[in-house]
């Protein structure tokens, strides 16, 4: 509850804002803007299932502009999904729907210098069982939270060149997730108190966590028509109510707490009717999470499970066709390529016994996709990407870690 | 339609200067050296964004470029070398946007117009009138982008006079030539559209690349802006650098990319949730959850709680199962566990006796309702025999019974027996197997006893039986012959073997790598979720030697329910599509495994499913490698499933 009054503070704060600064202005206005991005799709695993489904976004931002520069910005945001049927080697989920909405007020302190504040707030419902309903989904999830940009709109020349800081702040809970501890716990106090005392009222709710994040990004004119740009976000997530095991498998008093790094850097050239870009990162995720399977006879404690760190490359190159040239009908080929590692958890075999190597996971993908704008607002897309996985991990009772997945989509982008 | 209008010359457009306090446009934004002043002879000042713009402004762009917002969010972009000069709105009988470009070249970007506004560009020579579109403005001359709107798209060229000169469409360029003839519409040149895109563009605010299906979380930076600032930019993906909403278009981006990192950490949580075997999925589409807790229930028992959750079918909803296991003495508290788990790794080791041993294994197993199955196996403590021709211990005795059990939903079955055996003799683990389903009580068929070995049979060792009962097990209709076994029940010395808890190579001499026996893991117990449902419907007898019928047999029997609970057919055994015998180097051990094949009536579909049996009971390869398999023609006799 606390966590809604200060939200409804920081909303009344902005309005309060925009009117002060729309009282004196001569010009100003709505502006409504609109992206959706509607396709279908087919998606099919070797020796697997082929399945048919459908995804889409649609953005909406009716800015509110004010006289002096600033603006405020509510944006609405919905992204979904429909497959037939869930897939456990790829996609998990049978729909899933994202509504996300914020409200942002954006203040340029000078030609170079501007700010954006705003309350965020996301609410996702998801679909895998045939049994859940839409309102029932395990894994829906709400986000509340605000951020905070600035931006230094620095040149290089006549190009823009910005640099921008931004941090964000935000409680995530899983209102339908909770343990089947604290979900059967009257029955266990009926029928196994030992275990209820055992248990002692922790990990109700074990997937809720407060995160913040500090992003950097910074753009860099390297050449005529070579940009580069690069960022470093850094996220750290408590968690509210779980606990790491201990190496005999108890429930430890500490609580789980993540840092997740990510550095990432890309540049592209353009060159005549090609733009030729690669982009690169890397990922670090550290966890003090472990867990305990006494069904393993070696390494049945692994501690720091959910840590990893991956590399990624992925080149990429863009064509403009040189047919309706105003209005850049174009294809693009990309690969990617990504090595993930995780130095605590040791590689399982087809029945799950761990083994003694560590599990490495490799991704590699082609992604061919193209554009073609019947008019300005209104845009064909189509694209086919074959995406391959593999991993030293054998075990995939439940979770398929090597496969071959191939997907063609087709749809509409509006722009408006 | 929408009508631009350039006219020949100044005259005729008198200049009202009514408005002249009301700003008109304002500098959306800038860069390098760009003056603003108040008429011919104002003041200069840096233009900077925000900066309004009212009626005899002029701006000037001395080194940079600017870009000029209209009310109604027309757009005027003004390269290096070129000024205009804010005009009054209305100019005679027509209101609109009045400019006036005084050198160089604009481009204007016009929002579309109602009713009978203009968007004017006046220069020394001619004037355009737009009423939405996108053009290229050099005084003399006009290029219109092309839009595929030709119908809204085209602008008028007009004479100062207000005279026609030339409808110019979209994808094409008119203008005056040097001499004063018109050079009448015709395609533009492709090189004047693309410089329209790189000296009048400003590229959109960073945001993160589309680039690939592979990556973490959206990782890569750059590209997507990168190839829009570089001249093939993203216009079906609504960041079109020319789009005068670009701003905005960016914001909605970085807020629908803002949780980037953080989606990709849950689909991360979300793989390690199926790796786990915690939330899963079984083949009828229903959630199967899963989780396990161990602790201390006293000072020398182990409580392993096991919860299971479905969300539909016949089984939905939580059910548990719970194992106590005794030891004979207190247990260190800090590595309780690593004595449990020592168990399934200790060989027998005449020489030494042990320190930890179990004496009690209680489970129960407790349905949706809450009704309980229950049994609990009583061991006795090893004894040694002294062996005096060797002058050691050769070996001990060590019996088990159980003391008494609830086997089905609501029955009471008493069961009795102790077993004692010589335990030097190492393939002779006694074993107690249970196939539990996945705690759903729809699936129980209660005791079943093997039958015991016949006095005088030879077992399955080659080792004369004698009439003692050795064997029974309690069959659960289950999927995969997971069995639970008790190994040997003890350690020989304080720090769980001889060398500790082994983590990998050997232990006593022999392979330490294995399955565990003890089969209450989440994993294993996953591995149930998954199948039931489907593999629960067969009678099965396995002759241990169908030449001789005093072999021992195996009898697995299940049935099926539907969603409401009742019993239904069976299915029906297509047969078994393959059989064989495999040895576990690793383990010493040898594995039957079975292949079946069934229809399932439950779902409709015929299907294979594997029986996997891991005995863990031969341990010794010299005996087992070589020689048909258990049950097959000429294979050893006995329980060797």
């Amino acid at each position: 509850m606390r966590t809604y009054r200060r939200l409804t503070g920081v909303l009344l704060v902005i309005l309060t804002v925009a009117a002060e600064g729309d009282a004196g202005a001569a010009e100003k206005g709505f502006v409504p803007v609109l992206q959706a991005d509607l396709r279908g799709a087919v998606a099919a695993v070797r020796h697997g299932k082929t399945t048919g489904g459908a995804v889409g976004s649609v953005l909406v931002l009716p800015a509110y502009r004010l006289a002096s520069g600033d603006t405020i910005l509510p944006i609405y945001i919905f992204d979904g999904s429909l497959y037939d049927k869930v897939v456990e080697e790829a996609i998990f989920y049978q729909m899933k729907q994202v509504h996300a909405l914020s409200l942002g007020y954006k203040h340029r302190f000078g030609a170079a210098l501007s700010g954006k504040v705003a309350a965020e707030g996301a609410y996702a419902f998801t679909r895998e069982s045939r049994n859940e309903n839409f309102r029932k989904g395990l894994y829906n999830y709400r986000d509340v939270g605000g951020r905070a940009v600035v931006s230094l709109d620095r040149r290089d020349g006549d190009r823009p060149a910005p640099l921008s800081v931004s941090l964000r702040g935000y409680d995530r809970r899983y209102p339908n997730y909770a343990s089947l501890a604290a979900r059967g716990q009257a029955l266990l106090e009926k029928t196994n108190p030992a275990a209820v005392t055992a248990i002692a009222g922790r990990e109700k709710k074990p997937k809720d966590y407060q995160g913040a994040e500090l992003s950097l990004d910074a753009v860099q004119w390297l050449g005529e028509k070579i940009r580069a740009q690069a960022s470093y976000d850094v996220g750290a997530r408590r968690y509210r109510d779980r606990y790491p095991r201990t190496d005999q498998g108890l429930i430890s008093d500490r609580k789980r707490f993540d840092q997740m790094h990510r550095l990432s850097a890309g540049v592209a050239a353009g060159f005549g009717d090609f733009v030729i870009g690669l982009d690169a990162g890397g990922l670090l995720n550290l966890s003090n999470d472990s867990i305990y399977d006494p069904a393993q006879v070696l390494h049945a404690f692994l501690p720091h499970y959910f840590q990893f760190w991956s590399v990624s490359v992925s080149p990429s190159i863009l064509w403009a066709l040189p047919v309706a040239r105003a209005l850049k009908p174009r294809v693009r080929l990309s690969v990617g390529g990504l090595v993930r590692g995780y130095p605590y958890r040791f590689r399982q075999d087809s029945g799950g016994a761990y083994l003694d190597g560590k599990q490495r996971d490799q991704e590699m993908s082609v992604d061919l996709r193209g554009w073609y704008p019947f008019v300005k607002w209104l845009s064909a897309t189509a694209g086919m990407s074959v995406r391959v996985d593999r991993s030293n991990n054998k075990f995939e009772q439940f979770l398929k870690n090597n496969y071959e997945l191939f997907v063609v989509n087709a749809g509409v982008t509006i722009t408006y | 339609m929408r009508t631009c209008l350039v006219l020949l010359a100044m005259a005729g457009m008198g200049s009202s200067w009514a408005a002249a306090a009301a700003p008109l446009a304002e500098v959306s934004r800038v860069s390098g050296l760009v003056r603003v002043s108040h008429g011919a002879r104002g003041a200069p000042a840096q233009a900077t964004a925000g900066m309004p713009l009212v009626e005899a402004d002029r701006v000037a762009c001395l080194g940079g470029k600017v870009e000029l917002r209209f009310t109604d969010g027309h757009l005027l972009r003004l390269v290096e070398n070129a000024s205009l000069e804010i005009m009054a709105p209305v100019q005679g009988k027509k209101k609109g946007v009045f400019t006036r470009l005084l050198a160089g070249k604009v481009r204007a970007l016009v929002a579309k117009f109602s009713g009978n506004e203009v968007f004017v560009i006046q220069s020394s020579y001619a004037v355009a009138s737009v009423k939405g579109t996108d053009l290229l403005f050099d005084g003399r001359s006009a290029t219109v982008r092309d839009e595929g709107d030709a119908m809204e798209h085209s602008v008028e060229l007009l004479s100062p006079q207000g005279r026609l000169l030339a409808l110019i469409g979209e994808g094409e360029t008119a203008g005056l030539r040097p001499d004063g003839s018109i050079d009448q519409p015709h395609p533009a040149d492709s090189a004047v559209l693309e410089e329209m895109e790189r000296q009048f563009d400003v590229a959109p605010p960073a945001g993160g690349t589309t680039s690939g299906t592979t990556g973490e979380g959206g990782q890569g930076a750059g590209t997507k802006a990168a190839e829009a600032a570089a001249g093939a930019g993203e216009s079906g993906e609504g960041e079109s650098a020319e789009d005068e909403n670009a701003d905005l278009y960016a914001e909605m981006s970085d807020f629908a990319s803002s949780d980037e990192l953080v989606n990709y950490y849950d689909w991360m949580e979300r793989t390690s949730d199926l790796q786990l075997g915690k939330v899963i999925l079984d083949r009828h589409g229903n959630r199967v959850e899963m989780e396990q807790y161990n602790y201390l229930l006293s000072t020398n028992t182990i409580e392993y709680l096991v919860l299971n959750f479905r969300d539909g079918g016949p089984s939905a909803g939580l059910t548990a199962m719970t194992t106590d296991l005794t030891f004979n003495t207190d247990l260190p508290a800090d590595r309780f566990d690593d004595v449990r788990r020592g168990l399934s790794i200790s060989f027998r080791d005449t020489s030494v006796y042990p320190v930890y041993w179990l004496t009690q294994e209680y489970r129960s197993i407790m349905n949706q309702d809450g009704e309980q199955l229950t049994e609990d196996v009583y061991l006795s403590d090893p004894v040694e025999i002294w062996s005096a021709p060797t002058r050691a211990f050769s070996g001990g005795t060590w019996s088990y019974g159980m003391g008494g059990a609830q086997v089905g939903w609501g029955q009471a079955f008493e069961y009795a027996r102790t077993i004692t055996e010589n335990w030097s003799y190492l393939p002779l683990e006694h074993y107690l197997v249970t196939e539990y389903g996945d705690l759903n009580a729809g699936w129980y068929l209660g005791a079943n006893p093997v039958p015991d070995y016949p006095a005088g049979c030879v077992n399955f060792q080659g080792i004369p039986n004698d009439a003692t009962p050795t064997a029974w097990f309690l069959n659960g209709a289950t999927t995969s012959g997971n069995m639970w076994w008790m190994p040997p029940m003890y350690l020989h010395d304080p720090d769980f073997n001889s060398t500790g808890i082994p983590e990998d190579g050997v232990v006593d001499g022999r392979p330490a790598l294995g399955n565990a026996w003890f089969g209450l893991g989440v994993r294993e117990t996953a591995a149930l979720a998954t199948d039931v449902g489907t593999f629960r419907t067969f009678e099965r007898t396995w002759y241990g030697d169908p030449a001789s019928p005093d072999t021992p047999t195996l009898t697995i029997s299940s049935f099926i329910v539907d969603d409401n609970g009742n019993e239904q057919d069976p299915g029906v055994y297509l047969g078994s599509a393959g059989s064989g015998w495999e040895w576990d180097s690793l383990l010493g051990q040898m594995n039957l495994e079975v292949e079946y094949e069934w229809f399932d009536p439950y779902v409709g579909v015929t299907w294979l499913a594997d029986l996997l049996v891991e005995p863990n009971m031969f341990r010794d390869s010299s005996v087992m490698q070589a020689g048909p398999g258990f049950g097959e023609p000429g294979g050893a006799p006995g329980l060797g499933f």
